[in-house]
Formats: structure tokens, C-alpha cells, sequence
């Protein structure tokens, strides 16, 4: 029981809302995590703020009877640091490419009421292309993949992505493997 | 006063489980695969042990004493 329960924590099949029947998921990515987590740790770090004004100001708060005051607000500046830490995640997360047998569908979270789907059919995709730049990405390995398309919209770009270039493999597969054979 | 701070007290915690539905409900509604589901139980956790935090330390002011100094 309790297993099935914590077992939306382990395992997914990485349905989305707008999936048709019978599709399936081949890759799920996000943007690299250090982006988030600089923004997370920043946020995170404000925790130390508080702690050391108090240990500044411990002697005039205790004189003046205001230390039950402080660990309060101590308590709401680490609460709204939570909200906001989580915030930035729910963003990042939400943040997200997905490859499937039949297209790219790209979802795009700017903020909390703006948000953003498209999707490209992968039998429009013409061309792919990776590019790392720059030295965290070249050792984190992420970076940039651009999809020269058929359509309208000439690119479909995943931004800071984890290992581009085994997306690309992944994209170049699928697309493969849709592509009908024609028949002379 | 007293009334002043307990709906300021209201507002703030309305404020913050509104803000919190919101991502909550983002997260499972609109995230795919695992990820969002852990962030979400690690948030609503969080927020509760931090909501209790500060009601136990809402409970220990002295709020005469500090309506004293204050005035």
C-alpha cells in the first residue's frame, strides 16, 4: 500500500496533457539544473541574513525583550525564502522538451499564468544541430540543440540542455524511424 | 492593535497558501514525470514544518511587553 503510494515518486510513463492515443514518450529533458540551482542556492543563502543580524543585534534585542519577536520574524523571512526558493524550481521544472514517436512538443513556463506550447511533427524536422559554448557548458557538458524545420517557423530550439548531442541521436532516430520508406 | 495584527497575521498566511496552491497545483496539473511530484511533497512538507515554526514562535512573543517598549 504504502509503496504504491510513494510510487508516483519513482516511476512515471511521462503522459502529458494533450498526448493522443497510443503515443509514447521516447525523451523527456529539461534546461541543466545549474541555472535553477544558483537561483535556488542564492535564495536558499538569504537564510544566513537573519541569523547573523541577530547574532549582531543579540544583546539589544534580549535588553529590550524583542528576541521572541526576531525568531518570528526569522520564521517569516525563511518562509517566504521557501515559497520563492520553489517557485524558481516550479519554473524550471515546468520548463520542459519532450520527444515523442510522432512530434517535439516544447513547454514553455514565463511565470505562473504564461505558458507556452508548441509542437513541431517530426516528419518537418530537416536538419539538427548542437552547440556548447562557453566553459561550464563545454565541461557540464549542456548546451543549445536547433531544429532547422519545413515549416513556417524555421527553428525549434531546446535552450541549455544536458547532453545535447545524445538528444540529437534521440531526435534523429525517432525521426528515422517515422519517416515512411518510399517505394520506388 | 491586537485586532490589527491578528488580520495582518490572516492576510499574511491567506497570502501564502493561496501563493502555494497556485504552484501546487501547477506541479501536479501541468509537470511530467517524477520531478514535479517530489518537488511538490518536498514543498508542502517544508511548508508545513515551517508554518509550525512560526506559530510556535508566534505563540512566545510577548506582545504587551513589546507594546511597552514600543510606545
Amino acid at each position: 500500500m504504502i509503496e504504491k503510494l510513494f510510487a508516483i515518486f519513482k516511476e512515471s510513463t511521462n503522459s502529458f496533457e494533450g498526448q493522443e492515443v497510443g503515443e509514447k514518450v521516447i525523451l523527456l529533458t529539461r534546461r541543466f539544473p545549474l541555472t535553477a540551482s544558483i537561483r535556488v542556492s542564492l535564495i536558499l543563502g538569504s537564510f544566513l541574513a537573519p541569523v547573523i543580524a541577530g547574532g549582531i543585534f543579540y544583546n539589544i534585542l534580549s535588553l529590550n525583550n524583542l528576541l521572541g519577536l526576531f525568531w518570528f520574524a526569522i520564521s517569516l523571512w525563511v518562509l517566504v525564502s521557501w515559497i520563492l526558493a520553489f517557485y524558481v524550481l516550479t519554473m524550471y521544472t515546468l520548463d520542459m522538451w519532450i520527444l515523442t514517436d510522432r512530434r517535439i512538443v516544447d513547454s514553455t513556463q514565463q511565470g505562473l499564468f504564461n505558458r507556452t506550447i508548441s509542437e513541431l511533427h517530426l516528419s518537418r524536422v530537416q536538419d539538427t544541430s548542437v552547440h556548447i559554448q562557453g566553459f561550464l557548458p563545454a565541461i557540464f557538458r549542456y548546451g543549445d540543440l536547433t531544429i532547422q524545420t519545413a515549416g513556417a517557423e524555421e527553428h525549434f530550439k531546446f535552450h541549455e540542455i544536458s547532453h545535447p548531442e545524445m538528444v540529437k541521436d534521440a531526435i534523429m532516430k525517432a525521426t528515422s524511424a517515422h519517416t515512411p520508406t518510399s517505394h520506388p | 492593535m491586537l485586532i490589527a495584527i491578528i488580520a495582518g497575521l490572516a492576510f499574511l498566511a491567506l497570502t501564502y497558501w493561496a501563493f502555494a496552491y497556485v504552484l501546487l497545483y501547477h506541479l501536479t496539473r501541468f509537470g511530467v514525470g517524477t520531478l514535479p511530484k517530489r518537488i511538490a511533497a518536498i514543498f508542502l512538507l517544508g511548508s508545513f514544518i515551517l508554518i509550525s515554526v512560526l506559530m510556535i514562535a508566534l505563540a512566545n512573543i510577548n506582545l504587551p511587553s513589546i507594546l511597552a517598549t514600543l510606545t
